[in-house]
């Protein structure tokens, strides 16, 4: 990203993460005072939540999903979806109370004092129409009415939300931009009537790391240009640790703890506070030791190479996975690390024989891999896969019992198959599920709970490695922490080898002895995970790594952190 | 993927001054040339199938000259007539022969009328256009009506009505429709006439016929694609930016569910094509249809070929049009 | 846009159902057994008693047409090419449609080409085109009928299943599955079949409707069985003439038409209800 101006030494711009409120800026820009949410049904969702939000810092909520953060967020600016109402409360801007309005006014109001961002940035802008007619919507009456001054005014706002290209992409559709490059189309309309608050309702969680990082600046940055109050809800707390001044910490509808962002995660109050913050992966824990050098290799692929055709475009290809080497030995527990369209879920798929690849060598267990997929399926028997949505991955028609004992019956041994109601019992005990789960179906199970059934059904035929792909991603932080303490454990206790794939580098980190680098289908680099992790040798790698999110609030190597500021992606 | 079509890379400073800021860009053309071309190219082979269709239904059934003839007739008039009209001929030769045909849409005489059938099919032909253009109307005014007020509507129990409505009368057959409304309006009512054409009087009936046929499936799908949108987030997000409540419904909601309704109406134009030759026969009108259903009972089978090449072509155009005017709406497909 | 969209979907609550159940139940018995109840056939004629109107629950129920033919008795004898044909052409339609859809989902890339653009032709023909064409040359008659009814109705099925094994065959349990050794017929009757049941349900009544629909269609444009054996369109042709003086005759036909084809949608809609796991929104998840 660019800055393409240099920041203003305004008074409200003091750096590094948000500056706290100033006791003195007199009256709050928003607050809050008793916000109580409901449906119209009657059933509560918030009960009493305070904030306040003062021009040019940013105020974080984290919370898991459930916890009515980002209901908070959208009745503060308004938005409440059809079905959902203020119940209660006062919420005032400026010290003028918007509730007590006529909806018209408060509409008015609120237009001109809030700017929106949402999670999604695909979806979040009309597919039908050009990018320059929906910033246009977005200007004030006088700017949009005239075709010439829209025009000039978009422009204008595409470029300082750092859009390259701007002229060009006022006529492109949202489909033929990026994820990153519509999220900032879509900072760029929250902008567009000069606000004085953005509300940023999990701006980023949609977007690759490093991406992430460079729509987090910008939000910086216009909240110190414009002296806007930010209120930055996200699931993350590394994000909101960078970002955000201020922290409202939310649960099941209330407020939890509040207060300065260093004070509450350092000196957490609060059971709920610790628990969460001790549920997040860390980067700067030593991560568990590899196997020997001359410990056996169990899976090899050599020069593996898979393209994809490109949709709408015929003859061209794209190469996901292209010439990557990988070595996996007895006792390791090998990472495989990289944003979206690294190609490493496709390089999962090809070692568990699901994919055969168009090039290179397999070998498994000493012998080649090589035919068409149920015959790379016999060979690969020994090597399970664990899914990444635990919701889609179990028939919903089975119970939890048939889905385990699925693989014993097709392709166990006799004696596997004389008994599977015990195995399947000792499977739901390897899990830590209670057994009489056995006959429950999966949309009777909580996210945690499937995603144990998964791995249960994955071990049912006692594999030596197990694949598993984003193995937590789907699921809230403090059941994140259950399910990645029991991967750690089975891996200990029964000498499994693994494989794990991920998008966050503090999974890998706690769980892997070895760590792979993947970016566009190429190998970056490999090792063991401490050293990739405190020296790496790669740009990319070192990149990949500072843009992790909540690494100011971690310990980390000194050289990762210079004082300057960070240098954005190239 | 999307790395792939417009790299999404770190924007670095525009190299070079930008282009001029202050005029405004024209809009963009939302068809390529190369969608348009590819859209004619594919009208242009359903044609061709569906008329080799018709050709090898037509051969794979039998020999017309038995039935064009007396029960009690020899077996060697029965010879003498499948020579005369071409069928003792390799296959091969007559699927050209019949292609020509088409092609120069030279077919051969009329059995009955003796004329050129193509010309008997032009001379019925506006009729036919005209039912049909009513019934398209009549169709797609009462779907999106119906659609609209099953999202739009105040009271959450009556809003349903209409889709329900037009739901149930799409259970009944075309013809019993025609025949109930016949005696419904024409004989307990008198309000209007029982069969025939020449005034609008005449039309109103079999154009509603046709139009209930296809409101119910516009209605549906309507309903459905405004519902997706009502909770879409790029209409909270127009929402959002403050601009009128009309607005965002017309413009984020309503224009972008008429993409989908578009697909249903090519889909169905084969409903109204069918629906056509029924609802003409019920009414008397004299259409293409009915030329069809009586050259079928006078076993004038070149008037039957040339009335279907003819239907066949016009769903294509229909289809090809519709494809087209969804592409203008929906850009992610018109510009590949 | 989901093929499913298109068609639609009546939701009767367990009392519609019932009735409509009970209906659909009692007109086929009746039709069934129609030259038990009148032993007479359809065609005894009775000049005395001429254009007779409906006396509903006495003797000669829905009166007599022209020739003093009982009314009830060319209904019930009617429901026999109606009824027997339009659920010959379902069950082969419904089969023929699931096999492409399985075929297309399972065979690989190039019988998923080859046989969706079959159906995308087959698309581009309207249904009483292929019957205009295939009548008119082979003359009317119950194969002829049967293949063309067939021909009309698998496409729907086909696009209905073949989008809902699209989706299916993506998730990932089905992966897993394979994961866990099930392959081919294993993995069918374990987890594809299952998952599309409800809508193979929905996809026979449909086709068995469609199919009673264009019968009775043909039948009414003088394309379906012939005269004198009596069929539901034909019959509701013949009164057409005399609606204003004998309007029973065309009418109480048609309503029995239109009661039949609505009966089976709601019986198949609530049998696809129940098939349908609780839980789910459309049964893939």
């Amino acid at each position: 990203m660019t800055l393409s101006r240099p920041l203003p030494a305004g008074p409200g711009t003091a750096p590094g993460p948000g500056p706290g409120p100033d006791p003195d800026a007199g009256p709050p820009l928003v607050s809050v005072r008793g916000l109580r949410i409901a449906t119209t049904g009657g059933t509560p969702l918030v009960h009493g939540v305070d904030l306040d939000l003062v021009a040019g810092a940013t105020v974080g909520i984290v919370g898991e999903s459930g916890s009515g953060k980002t209901l908070t967020a959208m009745a503060v600016a308004g938005l409440l979806p059809r079905g959902v109402a203020v119940t209660g409360g006062r919420i005032a801007v400026d010290g003028r109370d918007v509730t007590v309005r006529s909806p018209a006014e408060r509409r008015a109001l609120l237009r001109d004092t809030f700017g929106v961002v949402f999670q999604n940035p695909a979806v979040s802008l009309n597919p039908r129409l050009t990018i320059g007619r929906q910033l246009r919507e977005a200007l004030p009456d006088a700017d949009r009415r005239s075709r010439a001054r829209a025009w000039r005014r978009s422009l204008e706002l595409l470029e300082h939300v750092g859009v390259p290209r701007a002229a060009q992409r006022l006529r492109a559709y949202p489909h033929e931009l990026s994820g990153g490059l519509n999220q900032r189309v879509v900072i760029a309309t929250a902008i567009a009537r000069d606000p004085r608050v953005l509300v940023a309702d999990e701006a980023t969680t949609a977007l690759d790391v490093s991406v992430q990082q460079q729509v987090l600046d910008l939000l910086d940055r216009l909240r110190d240009e414009l002296r806007l109050g930010v209120l930055l809800v996200s699931h993350d707390i590394g994000v909101i640790a960078d970002r955000a001044g201020q922290v409202v910490v939310m649960q099941d509808g209330a407020v939890v703890e509040r207060g300065g962002t260093g004070a509450v995660l350092d000196r957490p109050r609060e059971g709920y506070t610790r628990r969460l913050l001790a549920a997040v992966p860390r980067l700067d824990v030593p991560s568990p030791a590899g196997p020997p050098a001359d410990a056996p290799v169990l899976l090899a692929g050599r020069g593996l190479v898979r393209d994809f055709p490109v949709a709408g475009r015929r003859g061209t290809r794209l190469r996901a996975v292209d010439h990557v080497d990988i070595t996996l030995r007895a006792g390791q527990a090998l990472g495989v690390v990289g944003e979206s369209g690294s190609g490493k879920t496709t390089l999962a798929r090809i070692l568990v024989g699901i994919d055969p690849g168009h090039g290179g060598t397999l070998t498994a267990f000493g012998g080649p891999v090589t035919g068409r997929v149920p015959a790379r399926r016999r060979l690969l028997r020994r090597v399970q896969y664990v899914f990444q949505d635990p919701y889609a991955a179990l028939d919903p028609r089975q119970t939890v019992a048939e889905s385990i004992a699925e693989p014993i019956e097709l392709a166990g041994t006799r004696d596997q198959r004389d008994r599977v109601p015990g195995r399947v019992a000792e499977l739901l005990d390897d899990v830590q599920l209670a057994r009489d789960l056995g006959g429950r179906r999966p949309h009777e199970l909580s996210g945690g709970q499937r995603q144990r059934v998964v791995i249960a059904r994955a071990l049912a035929l006692e594999p030596d490695v197990l694949i598993a792909d984003e193995p937590v991603s789907a699921l809230d932080l403090s059941v994140q922490a259950g399910v990645l303490d029991l991967l750690a454990r089975l891996r200990a206790e029964r000498d499994l080898t693994y494989l794990v794939i991920s998008h966050d580098l503090a999974v890998v980190r706690g769980l892997c002895t070895d760590v792979l680098v993947l970016h566009d289908g190429v190998e970056i680099e490999q090792g063991p995970t401490d050293d990739v992790f405190t020296a790496p040798a790669a740009g990319y790698t070192r990149r990949l790594l500072d843009a992790v999110p909540g690494r100011s609030r971690q310990g980390s190597p000194p050289e990762l952190h210079p004082a300057i500021p960070r240098k954005d992606n190239p | 993927m999307t790395a792939v079509l417009s790299p999404s890379g770190p924007p670095g400073p525009p190299a070079g001054a930008p282009p001029d800021p202050v005029r405004p860009a024209r809009p963009r053309w939302p068809l390529s040339a190369r969608y348009v071309l590819s859209r004619l190219l594919n009208a242009v082979l359903a044609v061709w199938a569906v008329l080799t269709i018709v050709f090898f239904a037509m051969h794979l059934t039998g020999n017309p000259a038995s039935l064009l003839l007396p029960i009690d007739a020899s077996e060697e008039e029965i010879t003498r007539l499948t020579a005369a009209l071409g069928f003792a001929d390799p296959l091969p030769e007559q699927y050209l022969r019949f292609l020509g045909q088409v092609l120069t849409g030279e077919f051969p005489d009329s059995i009955r009328y003796g004329g050129d059938p193509v010309a008997l099919v032009l001379e019925r032909l506006p009729a036919t256009l005209l039912l049909g253009t009513w019934g398209m109307i009549i169709g797609a005014s009462l779907g999106l009506a119906a659609g609209a007020v099953a999202v739009f509507g105040r009271n959450r129990r009556l809003r349903r009505v209409p889709v329900s409505v037009l739901t149930a009368l799409e259970a009944v057959p075309s013809f019993f429709l025609g025949i109930v409304l016949i005696a419904v309006f024409g004989i307990v009512l008198s309000v209007l006439p029982l069969r025939g054409a020449g005034t609008p009087a005449h039309l109103v009936l079999p154009a509603l016929v046709i139009g209930l046929a296809l409101a119910a499936p516009v209605a549906r799908v309507f309903r459905t694609s405004l519902q997706e949108g009502t909770g879409a987030e790029h209409v909270r997000l127009a929402e959002a930016k403050g601009i009128g409540r009309a607005r965002v419904v017309l413009r984020h909601i309503v224009v972008n569910a008429l993409a989908p309704v578009l697909n249903v109406l090519g889909v169905q134009a084969g409903v109204v094509l069918g629906g056509a030759v029924v609802t003409e026969a019920v009414f008397g009108w004299p259409g293409v249809g009915q030329l069809a259903t009586s050259a079928i009972d006078s076993r004038d089978f070149p008037v039957v070929l040339a009335c279907v090449a003819l239907i066949a072509i016009g769903f294509v155009l229909v289809n090809l049009l519709v494809d087209l005017a969804a592409a203008i709406l929906d850009p992610r497909g018109g510009r590949r | 846009m989901s093929a499913l969209a298109v068609t639609p979907r009546r939701r009767a609550g367990r009392t519609g159902s019932l009735v409509a159940g009970v209906f659909l139940g009692a007109v086929v018995l009746a039709v069934v057994f129609a030259g038990v109840l009148f032993p007479g056939g359809y065609d005894a004629q009775d000049l005395t008693r001429r254009l007779a109107e409906p006396t509903w629950f006495g003797p000669l129920p829905l009166g007599t047409d022209e020739l003093g033919r009982d009314m009830l008795a060319r209904v019930l004898y009617g429901g026999r090419p109606a009824l027997g044909i339009s659920a010959v052409a379902a069950v082969l339609a419904t089969v023929l449609g699931t096999a492409a859809a399985l075929g297309a989902t399972l065979g690989g890339r190039p019988w998923d080409g080859l046989i969706g653009r079959v159906a995308d032709v087959q698309l581009a023909v309207p249904t009483i085109l292929i019957a205009l064409v295939v009548l008119s040359f082979s003359g009317s008659g119950t194969i002829p009928l049967i293949g063309v009814l067939t021909v009309g109705s698998w496409v729907l099925t086909f696009r209905i299943l073949r989008a809902q094994l699209a989706t299916v065959v993506a998730l990932p349990y089905i992966e897993a599955a394979r994961l866990a050794g099930a392959q081919g017929p294993t993995l069918l009757r374990r987890h594809v079949l299952p998952a599309a049941a409800p809508l193979l349900v929905v996809a026979l009544t449909l086709n068995f409707s469609t199919a009673l629909v264009l019968e009775s269609s043909l039948g009414y444009l003088g394309l379906g069985i012939a005269p004198p054996r009596p069929d539901w369109g034909q019959i509701v042709a013949s009164g057409q003439a005399q609606l204003a003086g004998a309007w029973w005759i065309s009418l109480v036909p048609g309503a029995f038409l239109v009661a039949t084809v609505v009966s089976i949608q709601i019986v198949g809609d609530r049998i696809a209800d129940l098939l349908t796991l609780p839980g789910s929104q459309d049964g893939t998840r």
